[in-house]
């Protein structure tokens, strides 16, 4: 795993103290150290209190061997030259249906998958236009993502062959404020998975 | 007779006082003038400047003053008032003392009218962090004038930047964001919120996995503790004033709900059931939320007892309300005032009161998001965005005033204070 975090702890978190003396001193707490925290792809919390946690919820754990690179180069290519095949869906302003005009192209997605390996896993990113607060947005990528995946289930892909994420507006393709920009972020695009 | 109408008027005007959805357009008393002597010698030209700007600002936040906006140059002993100030009734006087390892020393003197009422010194180990000297100063003089508290000068806020298509940071600040440290950079982590009080942790989403993981950071330590997952979305959207419970936005199945976890037995408890979008729970009262539902075909604010099946429309007004803050029985939220995807992109804040059926406007023009209230819910924090420009706005819901402080092209995701 490439990525890394890097978590910083304070070094500079101010309070006051000592206001009723004549000196009031504002100091630094906290500690200094800066901390690495690699970020993986193992989700399920480290310590044993919050996998009870979790399992207490209801939230099933995810398989990872879906997201486990290939070493077969050749199966990768293929793979990435599918992906490309698979055009973006896009949405209307605040909507997650699927509008008349994107139903011939999600079809030509669903027909694409149908005809390949079987094996990928179909990894759905819903994304939304800027307009809207954050987490509202990240809730509609989601809603729209999730329009994709039933009419990919109804057209007879496996469910569990099928993973989503939403982004909200945090994964943008333009960032003018102008209603074709808007347009190409309201959107639901295909990754494939290995 | 007379009398009684004195006391009619003066609790009516007590009562209108207590409510904060009443806008006042006009303050019948005149507020007392200050006037800033800078007496540094110590520092560059242009950290006094800075400094100067900071102090001018935050007088002029707490509301209480007529500052005087020109900068004055005196000696710190001086005992006279410059013959341009006299009409002054206050006389704020201060100097910058560098020490050793870029220590700063503010000394301060607070002159009513010629007459020292009020002397202090403030340090602090980094000269970078003046701001902080002058929030305290700030907070010192209004507590001296006897005014309403301003804890809230001196909380941190937490907020996520975009820096690129997902690529964010997280970044700890004073109110003013004058003054940032990143906390977490690389990748995309969004959603920071305060885990308590103290401020001593908070909680955040990262998005670097193959599922969105809600984790919690101590900053004294730096421990970083994982809480809990889920397919899509997740986002944690408020803390119990206790720090016990946690309101989350979830999707284990696709779905969008609220959710309330315990974090001491881990238990976790889906309040929403609605098969469209429920999101932004607020703790309100003992036992219900308020929160941010498209159940009627656009998004706007609802809330629920807690436990009971039974929603309530609280917003009635605008066609895109996406998201709110609570605080007692105020509501602030941020509304579009209508839902065509053409429309000029505004958006406004909006107060409203559950005991009475007032709607103050706080903002008129601008994108206007991410409003957060201070702990005693008389001020609020937000981002305003107004022809390709960006600030941090304070309003202070009492004197009915706001101010803001221009950002450097920060693309803002998320806030608490």
């Amino acid at each position: 795993m490439k990525k890394v975090m890097f978590l910083s702890v304070i070094a500079a978190v101010i309070v006051l103290t000592g206001c009723a003396t004549k000196q009031p001193v504002i100091s630094q707490v906290g500690t200094t150290k800066p901390v690495t925290v690699p970020a993986t792809n193992n989700n399920q919390p480290t310590s044993s209190e919050n996998v009870s946690g979790i399992g207490a919820s209801g939230v099933s754990s995810s398989s990872q061997s879906s997201v486990q690179p290939s070493n077969q180069s050749n199966a990768l290519s293929q793979m990435q030259q599918l992906q490309k095949k698979l055009k973006s869906i896009y949405f209307d302003f605040n909507k997650y249906n699927i509008r008349s005009n994107m139903t011939n192209t999600l079809q030509q997605d669903i027909q694409t998958l149908k005809a390949s390996d079987s094996n990928y896993t179909v990894k759905l990113e819903g994304n939304c236009d800027d307009r809207g607060s954050n987490e509202y947005n990240f809730a509609l990528g989601l809603r729209r993502a999730n329009t994709v995946k039933k009419s990919l289930v109804n057209a007879g892909i496996s469910a569990s062959h099928i993973t989503m994420i939403s982004y909200g507006k945090t994964k943008p393709v333009c960032m003018q404020q102008t209603p074709e920009c808007w347009q190409r972020n309201r959107r639901v695009d295909f990754k494939l998975l290995p | 007779m007379k009398h009684i109408l004195i006391i009619f008027l003066f609790m009516s005007s007590l009562l209108y006082g207590a409510d904060n959805t009443i806008n006042v357009v006009k303050n019948v008393a005149t507020l007392p003038t200050i006037a800033i002597e800078d007496a540094s010698t110590d520092f560059s030209t242009a950290l006094q400047d800075r400094f100067f700007k900071a102090i001018k600002s935050d007088l002029n936040v707490l509301s209480i003053f007529n500052v005087d906006s020109s900068h004055y140059k005196v000696t710190f002993s001086n005992d006279t008032v410059l013959p341009e100030e006299k009409n002054n009734d206050y006389i704020l006087r201060y100097r910058l003392v560098s020490g050793e390892s870029k220590t700063l020393t503010v000394d301060v003197k607070l002159f009513k009218k010629s007459q020292l009422v009020m002397q202090k010194s403030y340090k602090i180990n980094n000269s970078k962090l003046y701001i902080f000297i002058s929030h305290a100063i700030a907070y010192d003089v209004n507590k001296y004038m006897g005014a309403a508290p301003v804890e809230w000068m001196k909380k941190k806020v937490i907020f996520s930047r975009l820096l690129s298509s997902g690529q964010s940071e997280i970044v700890i600040s004073d109110y003013t964001m004058s003054y940032q440290y990143v906390i977490v950079k690389g990748g995309l982590n969004i959603f920071p919120i305060w885990a308590n009080q103290d401020q001593t942790s908070f909680y955040f989403t990262s998005l670097n996995g193959a599922k969105p993981m809600l984790e919690k950071v101590n900053i004294s330590t730096g421990k970083v503790t994982k809480i809990l997952s889920s397919d899509g979305m997740i986002a944690c959207s408020d803390v119990s004033q206790d720090g016990k419970h946690i309101l989350v936005t979830m999707a284990p199945h696709g779905q969008p709900d609220i959710y309330l976890y315990d974090i001491s037995s881990k238990k976790l408890t889906r309040l929403t059931h609605f098969s469209g979008i429920d999101v932004d729970g607020q703790f309100f009262g003992n036992d219900s939320i308020v929160f941010v539902s498209d159940r009627l075909g656009y998004p706007t604010v609802f809330s629920k007892t807690i436990g009971s099946n039974a929603v309530s429309q609280l917003v009635f007004e605008g066609h895109h309300n996406t998201s709110c803050a609570v605080s007692g029985h105020y509501i602030v939220y941020e509304s579009r005032e209508t839902n065509n995807a053409f429309s000029v992109n505004t958006y406004n804040l909006h107060l409203m009161s559950t005991q009475t059926d007032y709607i103050r406007r706080l903002t008129a023009v601008g994108v206007n998001i991410l409003p957060r209230f201070s702990q005693d819910g008389n001020t609020i924090l937000f981002i305003k965005k107004y022809k390709g420009q960006s600030a941090v706005g304070v309003i202070r819901l009492n004197y009915n005033k706001d101010y803001l402080f221009p950002l450097k092209h920060e693309n803002i995701q998320g806030l608490d204070w």
